[in-house]
């Protein structure tokens, strides 16, 4: 009986949450009381969306598990450990007392500002550095399938890159065609067979055959 | 000459902040320019924590907005979402962790639904009518620049064909011998092609983003206007 409701049940439910979903997509118009923000399909992407905002909290714990284990056991990361919790204690009370007041502090802002953004930026820029010596390796002729990439992305980066033009006005012309057409082939291909291995994948899951993501139900 | 440039900040809290940002930014560069270290290792905490505390807050303020404020409004349906994000929290108790399969099966069946239904349309009907739409009569047989792929002859059959061998490339049922082969293997150089695009492309992007960080580093120290 316990497997019924650990197993089976969990499997009924998904079934039935994709099954109104996919109703309301193709008739929810003939439908009443499926489609729309108070229909049973706007409903449960509701809830999907109530229950994805509470996760983030799984992450939180987790996060703090691993920095309280560092600083428990005295780590040589110990000192980044506290680091992290004092400046997250701090930051967090600064944004909880901004969301039960309203009241936005400028402590808040300034780190936002000067910390959170400028951060971001610069850890989503660093990626530069290694897609140079990612485009060194794979830029080598090597092979007829290497000298084709090459082709490709030299043609795109000398077509966008103002050197391009000056070196020869052909570069441009090139370049934009592999962008405008050259490209299409391969990309469209991705696109369908994506689009194939996701619906093989998610009626594998309605009928129970791939179970990872419920962790344990196998 | 140049018109819209802002004035480099006077208020003293400005200037620490953008001396901050220029401090963290070097921290964070100082690994691929050199190797990890213990300044580095200070901003990426710092970012961790400052990353996690304002997702937390936006999430907090989100469902606030989306659950508590209709739920104290009358909609007490709400209350089961609720519970059932609280039954997600059962994942780190090994015992009773089959409790946050429930909220799992949700959000699973939710984006599975979603998924299978909105795809083909975009992502399958639409590619091989895109592919198979001939141009108009009197379209050239070659142009440069043909706005779309189907703009001429020569791109239109390019990317037929294209498509075809880039298909037979991904299927795997059986093996890629005797007349499938050399389709095969024109897929993959169409692939191949496709990748090598997409990679100048986003080695283009991430200099770009490289770039504006440079500029920053020269407009806080004052060499370009800020």
């Amino acid at each position: 009986m316990s497997q019924v409701y650990k197993r089976e049940l969990v499997f009924i439910v998904t079934g039935v949450v994709a099954l109104v979903m996919m109703l309301d997509y193709f008739f929810g118009k003939n439908i009443p009381g499926l489609s729309g923000s108070g229909g049973i399909a706007g409903q449960l992407q509701t809830w999907a969306l109530i229950i994805q905002l509470m996760a983030i909290g799984l992450g939180a714990i987790n996060l703090i598990q691993v920095h309280y284990r560092q600083i428990s056991r005295k780590t040589d990361m110990a000192i980044y450990s506290i680091i992290f919790m004092v400046f997250f204690a701090f930051l967090l009370l600064l944004g909880l007392y901004k969301l039960f007041t309203g009241v936005e502090l400028y402590p808040y802002t300034w780190v936002f500002a000067n910390v959170y953004t400028s951060l971001g930026t610069t850890l989503y820029a660093i990626t530069g550095f290694f897609v140079f010596s990612a485009a060194y390796r794979a830029f080598r002729a090597r092979n007829v399938d290497a000298a084709i990439l090459l082709i490709g992305g030299c043609f795109v980066l000398l077509a966008n890159a103002p050197i391009g033009e000056v070196l020869w006005s052909g570069f441009p012309l090139i370049g934009n065609w592999f962008n405008n057409v050259g490209q299409i082939p391969g990309m469209r291909a991705f696109t369908v067979v994506g689009a194939l291995g996701l619906l093989a994948y998610g009626f594998r899951a309605l009928i129970g055959k791939e179970k990872g993501f419920y962790s344990e139900a196998s | 000459m140049i018109a819209n440039v802002a004035a480099y900040p006077s208020d003293p809290l400005v200037i620490l902040g953008i001396w901050v940002a220029l401090f963290l930014m070097l921290a964070i560069y100082s690994y691929p320019l050199y190797k990890e270290n213990p300044v580095y290792r200070f901003a990426e905490h710092i970012f961790v924590a400052t990353a996690l505390a304002i997702g937390i807050i936006v999430n907090l303020t989100s469902l606030r907005n989306s659950a508590w404020t209709p739920l104290v409004g009358g909609n007490y349906l709400l209350i089961i979402p609720i519970i059932l994000g609280f039954c997600m929290y059962f994942l780190l108790i090994p015992k009773q962790r089959w409790v946050s399969r429930y909220p799992i099966a949700i959000l699973v069946g939710s984006s599975l639904g979603l998924g299978i239904a909105s795809n083909p349309l975009p992502s399958i009907i639409t590619q091989v009518i895109s592919t198979i739409t001939a141009p108009k009569a009197g379209t050239a047989v070659w142009a440069w620049f043909p706005g779309s792929p189907t703009g001429d002859w020569f791109s239109f059959v390019f990317v037929a064909v294209g498509l075809i061998c880039s298909m037979t490339y991904f299927l795997l049922t059986y093996e890629h011998t005797g007349p499938v082969k050399p389709v095969t293997i024109a897929g993959r150089y169409f692939i191949m092609l496709a990748l090598g695009a997409y990679f100048g492309n986003t080695v283009l992007f991430r200099f770009s983003m490289l770039a504006e960080r440079g500029q920053y580093i020269l407009r806080v120290l004052g060499l370009v206007p800020y």
